[in-house]
């Protein structure tokens, strides 16, 4: 283990020398630090560029450079951003921090609805839902996302604020999103047509009426969840989440669902006292989560049983919904002020940058200052990589279905869901243990094109703005660190892979 | 206990918490955010990253602007770009013409925002460290290439100008230390220029950094007396706060370095994404704005720029033009455009000294032959059709321009040279084959070749070269094509081209920019040009100070230089803003600070 550990690291070090020396090498090419002394036309030029070739060395070749920045790069000083005088140390903080905050969101909600929906397809294999998904997946796959964040602006921020301004239903959009919601449920639930029939009408049904209820109360205009939303979602939650994993037939596991989503909805009415009294952070977020968790964890408990785990496990799933929907509801009824600010001016859905500058918030707000800014970016990125998820869970369920122990479970008589979920799912979700890390790792990385666009100041932008004002340093440095993270991204998946998959060992 | 009873327990529990929601639950807070001015987003490319924008480095247009709201001057450039006086902040005088003195006077408005009047140490402080007479060293890098400071006695203000190095006096400075009087050592033709924003950064701020001087008077008098007798340990310091302390792009922990003179007080700095600006409760001056916050928003995506402008998240922006660009915002309801011209103009430059077509050596030194050649190549260039074609689309108002020293903006002295310099005359809108035909018959030349250098990568040049291409080549001249992403470098690489098209921006309306032009050996005169009459003039000009006199030089000058078939300019780039209607008042100039020149005049509705 250790000296297969030691080994990977050597190689990770040496061949990120290689790439260092190689990417100084071609950027001493492809930059030209007095470009735009060039062009200046101030009598006093050759002066200011005799400073600059001092400033960055450019009177000595290349690889003699490029040893003087290892040597400093090696004791913790990345060099300099000379256009602005800031050392690349300081600069990378805010790019990091910036962009981790674009696409942490955009890359869960890609794995969560990318994995169900190619869950969904497999089980789903050569139908109609099949073919119609597997289309979707591809086009949005090819779209470019300069194209899709004009168009994103356009119609969900521009547009939306407009609408939000102004409400007027349209029947005919509602009418269409009712029957698109009544295909996909139908498709995605499958059975016979008798069947497809009775869901397409009800999730139609459903949809309208939501749809309707919402826009016709003004909701659009003032969003809010309430304490009706929250009993009601966390119902919902308790009854399809041990639907799924236990079965309506466990009564303890439903019974200790349903108590977490009551307690979850009784709590709501103290902590709207607690969130006034106390000013909430981050620290007091993460602490009542995880008392909601252990709460849940000792219904579960409490219920007993000879399958104790499903019901605590039923009860937590339960508790963690309940929990954000507090949290949403509580972040949604800043709504009315937020909106109404000058700093706003009736404008809330943002096309630009991370946060509104200047905005007077509590820390309630600013989520919501956060969320009005993070939409857009990351409904672009999700509908861009949610498809290879989708293939990719696609693939390996199709694969996993067609094992010989899925046909002795459904031999012995388990049902269909017992099947899937206990016998395929856990292995169909394990060759993703070496995607997701490589993909969380090129979270650091940024999203160049769609930071560029959102105007988010990260990684991504830190390279281009760096190559464009030809700065090595910064440019070295996020090549450094990308190389490093992708290397110990492979690292962690092989370990990853290890742990979950008895079969493979690290040190063979 | 059983399950019953829990569920029992469960459902009294959530019936009674239904029940107590009928109780008032707490509302949030309504903390209003008194911050009831009125507030206004701008959008800008770049952001910034020094307050002290006289630095080598720090000057930059995405400093300027904030630095020239958060800071008086003397004097503007408005509308016409002509010099318009601000008394409420302080004059200018020229005292004597030989030698060259000139007076600066502080207002008792003007004061810097913790309260302390600007003084003579700020316009010392200013002049001391561009004039280059106190630097000790070249350079304050360590031999690793590292921003090091200065140790001990050395001395380096990474900051230079031409017009202040030729200062060498110590000024002198009144009793009550409100005005300052410098000594040209030579005439320097753009005094106004310098004098007009005479103050830099806060000089007690620095002397405080640098000296630990608490006091203002006192840190300035420390200041003053530090240059004044060339104290070097002092300096050292001096010059260290001065190059370093003010390159930040978040908001500092130390207050005082945002220390400014104007209406405004820069308050926050996000990096890469805003600088919030707001009104300066101690500023006494006459531009008093209307708007109480303004923020600077960075979008350097000049379509981002032009959604978020319709989105309302900004109210003016003036993203990079193309014609997709102009197009689109004047699709939109609320928003009016400007389109106009900016401070570049492009131009075609000629080489005389590479054994090329242009090159009297080539004919045997038979310089009338040269002339001719270079005649007949100018005659074909397009001129009005690359305006027309390229330019007009986005500015519909472009004309041609036919001036090597003189923006169009700044009209009196533009109609002047440009009625004396026969450019318009000889060439008019260009693509004269017939001309071009007949001056190469004269000269006794067929198909002579022209190697034409512009920057590969930019498209606007690509087309221009296309359209340059087809006229001269129907005229009888092979044209090739030379264009390099390097073009900036081998512009001094003369034997590579024998006409190079680019541009020059013009820094601002004063005249010592464009000498280095055209002067024999001058630095930017890749071609190698060389007249007499031309250098004389040019040596006349560099001491000349009267206007007038400038006018009438610059007029022979371009005559000359047109008479020489030195090259041709063709036309300002455009510049495209659009403002949202819910704003009043702004409009651009195409020298820096662009839009922001009179923000003090706009309103918000």
């Amino acid at each position: 283990m250790a000296r297969f550990l030691a080994r990977r690291l050597g190689l990770a070090v040496g061949i990120l020398l290689v790439l260092s020396f190689a990417m100084y090498g071609l950027l001493d090419i492809a930059l030209d630090p007095l470009a735009d002394l060039r062009e200046n036309p101030a009598p006093n030029r050759e002066e200011m560029i005799a400073n600059r070739v001092r400033l960055l060395n450019l009177d000595l070749p290349w690889y003699q450079r490029y040893f003087l920045w290892l040597s400093h790069f090696v004791r913790g000083d990345f060099g300099l951003a000379w256009k602005t005088m800031q050392p690349v140390g300081a600069i990378v903080q805010s790019a990091v921090a910036t962009s981790i905050q674009l696409i942490f969101a955009a890359t869960i909600i890609s794995i969560l609805t990318g994995v169900t929906i190619g869950l969904i397809s497999a089980l789903r294999q050569y139908t109609t839902f099949d073919y119609v998904i597997t289309f979707i997946s591809f086009l949005l796959y090819s779209l470019p996302v300069f194209w899709v964040a004009v168009l994103l602006k356009q119609f969900f921020a521009i547009g939306a604020n407009d609408y939000i301004a102004n409400p007027s239903i349209n029947w005919v959009a509602v009418l269409i999103a009712s029957v698109v919601s009544g295909l996909f449920w139908a498709g995605a639930l499958g059975g016979r047509r008798r069947k497809k029939l009775i869901v397409f009408a009800s999730a139609f049904g459903l949809t309208l009426v939501l749809l309707a209820a919402l826009l016709l109360s003004g909701w659009v205009s003032h969003p809010q969840i309430g304490l009706v939303g929250i009993v009601i979602g966390s119902l919902a939650a308790a009854l399809a989440v041990t639907a799924l994993f236990a079965g309506m037939n466990n009564r303890r596991a439903l019974y200790s669902a349903l108590t977490a989503a009551a307690v979850g909805a009784i709590s709501w009415w103290p902590l709207q006292w607690l969130f006034v009294l106390v000013p909430m952070n981050w620290g007091w977020m993460i602490g009542l989560l995880a008392l909601a968790m252990v709460i849940c964890a000792g219904i579960g408990w409490l219920y007993g049983g000879p399958d104790r785990n499903v019901s605590m496990r039923g009860a937590m799933f339960v508790g963690l919904f309940s929990s954000v929907l507090v949290f949403l509801d509580r972040v949604l009824q800043t709504w009315p002020e937020y909106y109404n600010t000058s700093e706003i001016n009736g404008r809330p859905i943002a096309t630009l940058g991370a946060q509104t500058p200047g905005l007077n918030a509590d820390f309630w707000m600013a989520q919501l200052d956060r969320a009005t800014h993070l939409m857009l970016p990351t409904i672009a990125l999700v509908l861009i990589s949610f498809a290879t998820y989708t293939r990719y869970e696609r693939g390996a369920m199709l694969e996993v279905l067609n094992q010989d122990y899925i046909r002795t479970a459904r031999a012995k008589g388990l049902s269909e869901r017992v099947v899937i979920v206990r016998h395929a799912l856990r292995n169909a979700l394990m060759p993703l243990a070496s995607v997701v890390p490589v993909d969380f790792i090129t979270l650091i990385g940024g999203a160049v094109i769609t930071e560029t666009i959102f105007s988010w100041a990260g990684m991504g932008r830190l390279f281009i703005d760096s190559m464009t004002n030809q700065e090595v340093d910064p440019v070295m440095f996020y090549i450094m660190l990308t190389g490093a993270l992708a290397m110990i991204a492979n690292l962690v998946a092989d370990f990853l892979y290890a742990v979950i998959d008895p079969r493979i060992r690290v040190n063979a | 206990m059983s399950n019953r009873k829990l569920i029992a327990a469960a459902g009294i529990a959530l019936t009674s918490a239904l029940a107590l929601t009928a109780c008032t639950p707490p509302t949030p807070g309504a903390n209003s955010s008194a911050n009831a001015a009125t507030s206004i987003n701008v959008s800008w490319n770049q952001a910034f990253y020094s307050y002290n924008n006289n630095t080598d480095y720090g000057n930059a247009v995405a400093n300027t602007n904030p630095v020239y709201m958060s800071n008086d001057r003397i004097a503007y450039y408005d509308k016409d770009l002509k010099i318009a006086q601000n008394p409420s902040f302080g004059k200018y005088e020229k005292v004597s013409d030989s030698p060259l003195k000139v007076k600066i006077t502080f207002a008792d408005t003007a004061t810097w925002s913790d309260g302390t009047p600007v003084t003579a140490a700020d316009a010392i402080l200013k002049w001391a460290s561009a004039s280059g007479n106190y630097n000790t060293t070249k350079s304050e890098q360590d031999d690793d290439g590292n921003v090091a400071a200065n140790t001990g006695n050395d001395v380096f203000f990474n900051s230079s100008d031409p017009g202040f190095a030729l200062i060498k006096d110590f000024p002198e400075v009144s009793a009550d230390g409100k005005s300052v009087t410098f000594t040209y050592s030579a005439p320097f033709v753009d005094w106004e220029i310098l004098a007009m924003d005479p103050a830099g950064v806060p000089a007690h701020v620095v002397a405080k950094r640098a000296l630990g001087t608490t006091d203002p008077a006192a840190a300035n008098q420390a200041l003053i007396d530090a240059f004044k007798n060339k104290d070097n340990a002092a300096l050292s310091k001096i010059s260290n706060v001065y190059n370093n302390d003010f390159n930040f792009k978040k908001t500092p922990a130390d207050k005082e370095l945002l220390v400014g003179s104007g209406p405004y007080t820069i308050t926050d700095i996000a990096e890469e994404q805003y600088l919030t600006l707001e009104k300066n409760p101690n500023y006494k001056g006459s531009h008093v704005p209307s708007i109480g916050k303004v923020t600077i928003r960075i979008t350097p995506d000049p379509q981002a720029s032009v959604q978020a402008l319709q989105n309302g998240e900004v109210l003016v922006t003036q993203p990079q033009a193309t014609a997709d660009i102009l197009k689109q915002l004047q699709g939109m309801s609320n928003i009016n455009v400007l389109t106009q011209n900016g401070g570049t103009y492009e131009h075609v430059d000629l080489v005389f000294k590479n054994g090329g077509p242009f090159d009297p050596a080539k004919y045997g030194g038979d310089a009338a032959k040269a002339l001719k050649v270079r005649q007949a190549f100018l005659q074909t260039i397009p001129r009005q059709k690359i305006v027309d074609n390229i330019i007009k689309p986005l500015n519909p108002t472009a004309e041609l321009r036919n001036s090597f020293t003189r923006v169009p903006e700044d009209k009196a002295a533009y109609a002047a040279v440009t009625a004396a310099n026969g450019i318009q005359a000889t060439y008019g809108g260009g693509s004269n084959i017939d001309k071009a035909k007949a001056l190469l018959a004269e000269a006794g030349v067929t198909n002579p070749t022209v190697r034409v250098m512009y920057a590969q990568n930019n498209t606007r040049r690509q087309q221009e070269f296309q359209l340059m291409q087809e006229s001269a080549q129907a005229a009888g001249f092979t044209v090739q094509d030379v264009s390099s992403k390097d073009w900036g470098q081998l512009l001094k690489k003369t034997e590579t081209y024998d006409a190079s098209l680019f541009g020059w921006q013009s820094q601002s309306t004063g005249v010592s920019e464009s000498i280095a032009n055209y002067e024999t050996g001058g630095q930017n005169n890749y071609g190698k040009y060389s007249d007499p009459q031309v250098d004389k003039l040019l040596d006349e000009l560099k001491v000349t100070t009267d206007t007038a006199r400038q006018t009438e030089i610059l007029a022979s000058v371009e005559k000359q230089l047109a008479d020489d078939a030195f090259g041709i300019t063709i036309f300002q780039f455009p510049e495209v803003t659009g403002i949202s209607k819910k704003v009043q008042g702004v409009s651009s100039i195409p020298l820096s600070p662009n839009y922001f020149w009179n923000f003090w005049e706009w309103k918000v509705s």
